[in-house]
């Protein structure tokens, strides 16, 4: 009985509380994932995606960058599903294998921007003051600068092996981070735990690293999920502007570098590879957007 | 109001020489120098290139080259292209038009179009308009630009012929209103379809919020239509904080530009950054990031003013 008003009544759960058996950190929030359909719908496609990454050498038997000059620009057929490129390699097989790059690209900028703009956001919010003014004026001008403009410069004069990339794209784009940080830091550092803790002696490091921000976590996850998206965009941007990884190497933006010159003849080669970055980024900004629903409750009525 | 404006002002010059320092640092920083590019060539000789460092002043220490060419900036010597071989204000000024044509056209139609999607989404939470409206706006977050461009191209201007497929007007040609519009139609509409699902999304939660402040409640009260409520009422408090988003956004509106400019091969300013940086053609690309970088925080200042003048709150607090 009990159980079932839980259920339908949101209002009740928070009343019942006390009363309903002791369930996990993650519990909660993932009921409430689990409600955003299209949430389900992306994580569904991100594990198919990544699961075809992983597995690219055992799903094709074609080499990705083994050229085969009589079959070049052939269209979708039985042998090649997704048709082949200019220089005859399969379409396809590309596709898998560069998914590894791109989305490993993806994963490894988010993480750099989220420990930089973490700690930026931890600092300027815990302290305050100077420090805050010194570090939010830094990051206004950060965030006021278009960050293509000094990926294109960086990446053009510091070369494009996937570190570089990743430092690059990583160390442009921690700023929104940091200010959500920063933010949440400030209203949680007012509470009467951190006053609690500081009377207890708890060094500011601690009390920063053991009772902030595990109180932050919502937030930072979602930031988290959404910048994944970013740093695989930005990446096609640069490969698509021939300054990301470079050829033979298979990424999904670098594929498109050359698809415009033969779009008329061959248009499967511009349409694949980025119906691929389309689909992959739609699918983590809506896990993002259930992230958010399911950390953030106060969001919910929006 | 005018002293605050004045302070505002004040405000974004150390801003200002802060990023075209920092950009200053970056160009010298290049492996192998700004001249790295006459150092490739064969036939430049060391001393030639001591000669150049000499002339140009780049043998004197850092700080004092960035107030140097501060100091021509402001006396409005932009110094030369390397690829061009030509002054760089006038290329720059060419191209700086042409993109802001562009970027002008997209965020009018950008705004046309998440006006009305964001209000009524609003006005009708849940509904099935509403749905759409969210799935449109994901899309439009999503899709790369460049990649929906070549979409576009291969549709409506190789399967199609509807559109140009590329340029920004008929070479040769004299001046004609739909010739211009042919060639603009395309880039336009794969920019506005970016930026429009992110304005409309932001007006809908700003217009929900609005919508249950009791002040609205009030108006309803009163007997007031649910067009007056909706559009006198609630609308006009929504916008507010849609200028800010859109003013954090100009920043994105410059890269996306430069995405479709390079898609569309429009001869903007984006392009030319780009071909630029290709050839490590640094004056251009310093007159390129000062010019961005300058229209950037200008419109945020403008912003801030506008916001001021909206919002009466904000006056009386710095005053």
């Amino acid at each position: 009985m009990a159980q079932a008003s839980l259920q339908r009544e949101p209002m009740a759960l928070a009343m019942h509380e006390e009363l309903a058996p002791a369930e996990g950190f993650w519990t909660r929030p993932w009921r409430r994932f689990r409600r955003h359909r299209m949430a389900l719908a992306g994580s569904l496609i991100l594990v198919i995606f990544a699961l075809g990454a992983i597995l690219a050498p055992q799903l094709s038997s074609y080499d990705p960058n083994k050229q085969d000059l009589d079959n070049r620009l052939a269209p979708p057929s039985w042998e090649h599903p997704m048709g082949t490129d200019e220089l005859g390699r399969d379409l396809l097989t590309r596709i898998l294998h560069g998914g590894r790059i791109s989305m490993l690209i993806g994963v490894l900028a988010m993480s750099v921007a989220v420990t930089v703009g973490t700690l930026f956001g931890a600092i300027a919010g815990f302290y305050g003051g100077r420090i805050d003014r010194a570090l939010m004026r830094f990051t206004d001008v950060a965030i006021s600068f278009p960050s293509l403009f000094l990926l294109i410069l960086l990446a053009a004069y510091f070369g494009s092996s996937v570190p570089t990339i990743v430092l690059v794209i990583g160390l442009l784009s921690w700023m929104r981070v940091a200010r959500l940080v920063r933010a949440s830091f400030m209203s949680l550092k007012a509470q009467q735990f951190v006053e609690a803790a500081q009377c207890c002696g708890v060094g500011p490091w601690r009390i920063i690293v053991y009772h902030l921000l595990p109180n932050a976590l919502g937030p930072i996850i979602v930031a988290a999920s959404l910048g994944v998206a970013g740093a695989i965009l930005t990446e096609s941007a640069l490969s698509y502007l021939g300054l990301g990884i470079q050829p033979p190497t298979a990424t999904w933006g670098s594929m498109l570098r050359n698809a415009q010159d033969q779009m008329a003849i061959a248009p499967w080669t511009a349409i694949f590879p980025g119906l691929m970055i389309f689909l992959t980024v739609i699918a983590i900004n809506y896990v993002g957007d259930g992230l958010r629903d399911a950390l953030d409750p106060r969001q919910l009525e929006r | 109001m005018g002293k605050y404006i004045i302070q505002r002002i004040l405000g974004t010059i150390p801003l200002l020489l802060l990023i075209t320092f920092v950009s200053f640092i970056i160009m010298q920083s290049v492996p192998g120098g700004p001249l790295s590019v006459y150092r490739n060539n064969p036939r430049v000789t060391a001393k030639d290139l001591e000669r150049i460092e000499k002339q140009l002043g780049l043998d004197k220490p850092l700080p004092v080259q960035y107030a140097i060419w501060l100091g021509n900036l402001l006396r409005g010597d932009w110094g030369e292209s390397f690829a061009a071989s030509r002054p760089v204000l006038p290329l720059v000024q060419e191209r700086l038009l042409n993109t802001f044509y562009l970027m002008g056209a997209s965020f009018l139609v950008a705004l046309l179009i998440a006006f009305p999607v964001g209000i009524l989404s609003a006005t009708r939470q849940y509904s099935f308009f509403d749905h759409l409206a969210t799935m449109f706006s994901f899309v439009g977050l999503s899709v790369p630009i460049f990649w929906l461009g070549l979409v576009a191209l291969i549709v409506f201007s190789l399967k199609l012929g509807w559109f140009p497929a590329g340029g920004m007007r008929t070479i040769g040609a004299s001046f004609s209103v739909t010739d211009r519009l042919r060639y603009l139609i395309l880039p336009m509409s794969v920019m506005a379809l970016h930026s429009a699902g992110q304005y409309s999304r932001y007006l809908r939660s700003s217009m929900l919020e609005a919508i249950h402040q009791d002040y609205v409640t009030t108006a309803r009260a009163k007997g007031l239509s649910q067009r007056r409520v909706v559009y006198s009422h609630a609308l006009r408090n929504a916008v507010i904080p849609l200028i800010t988003i859109v003013a954090l956004d100009l920043p994105q509106l410059f890269s996306g530009a430069l995405l479709a400019e390079t898609v569309f091969s429009w001869p903007g300013m984006g392009r030319l950054f780009w071909r630029s940086a290709m050839r490590f053609d640094y004056p251009v690309l310093m007159a390129l990031i000062t010019i961005t970088a300058f229209l950037v925080i200008f419109f945020n200042l403008l912003v801030d003013v506008v916001y001021a003048y909206v919002d009466p709150r904000i006056r009386f607090q710095n005053s």
